[in-house]
């Protein structure tokens, strides 16, 4: 059996990248979680514009408002899941017996 | 929250379906009447204004029929209008009911009116799902 290959291989290092503090990861996904709820906040306002705007006749196409207001609701959704999953999260951890 | 200016649009754009559906139906049901004149229903320009006015791109100005009566800028709430023409005809007997004219408009109407339903009940059930949940 030919067992030489395996002297050729290096073994693995973890590259060396400086490990971001707490205080910077906590940071980092408070900015995230902030920027994914100002998107849905974005797309809810765009879609009831969409739909005054329709209101007012001045949309024809009537396909334009439903994508728009499906995208909407399936942002919110997530959203809502992502909190759901969290509170669950929290009240495990209180639960918690130490 | 109930109050939202986007709950308020769609409610008088209701409104506005409704009245324009009775009006199509009463011009229809006097179709043979002699003299009779048909009637529209105008909101959606009235409703554009409103918006473009809300979002600062022109004003809504008040009709005036003197040069002396105050004007007033922002009227606020667009309500539909009923008009007629009362010079026109198109039959024999005075009336101007057109019979295709008035079907295409009653089609017409009755998709925005399906159309504002839906986000309408759109707009509700966002509502409700973010009422419900959380810490079951």
């Amino acid at each position: 059996m030919e067992m030489s290959a395996i002297s050729q291989l290096t073994p693995i290092r973890t590259p060396s990248v400086n490990k971001p503090t707490p205080a910077e990861v906590s940071q980092e996904f408070s900015s995230f979680l902030s920027d994914a709820m100002d998107k849905v906040n974005q797309a809810q306002v765009e879609s009831s514009n969409l739909a005054d705007k329709f209101a007012a006749g001045e949309i024809t196409d009537v396909h334009q408002l439903t994508v728009a207001g499906q995208k909407a609701s399936v942002m919110l959704q997530m959203t809502m899941q992502v909190r759901n999953k969290m509170i669950e999260s929290y009240q495990e951890i209180m639960r918690m017996s130490i | 929250m109930l109050d939202s200016y986007h709950l308020q649009v769609l409610e008088r754009s209701l409104d506005a379906a409704t009245l324009r559906h009775r009006t199509i139906a009463n011009n229809l049901a006097n179709i043979d009447t002699p003299q009779f004149k048909s009637q529209q229903v105008i909101f959606e320009s009235f409703l554009q204004d409103e918006l473009n006015a809300r979002a600062g791109n022109g004003k809504l100005e008040a009709y005036r029929t003197n040069q002396r009566h105050l004007p007033f800028g922002n009227a606020g709430v667009a309500v539909p209008q009923v008009v007629s023409n009362p010079n026109n005809f198109i039959q024999n007997s005075g009336n101007d009911v057109d019979l295709e004219a008035e079907t295409t408009e009653l089609a017409k109407n009755q998709i925005w009116y399906s159309g504002l339903t839906q986000l309408t009940a759109g707009h509700f059930q966002k509502l409700r799902s973010v009422i419900e949940g959380g810490g079951k």
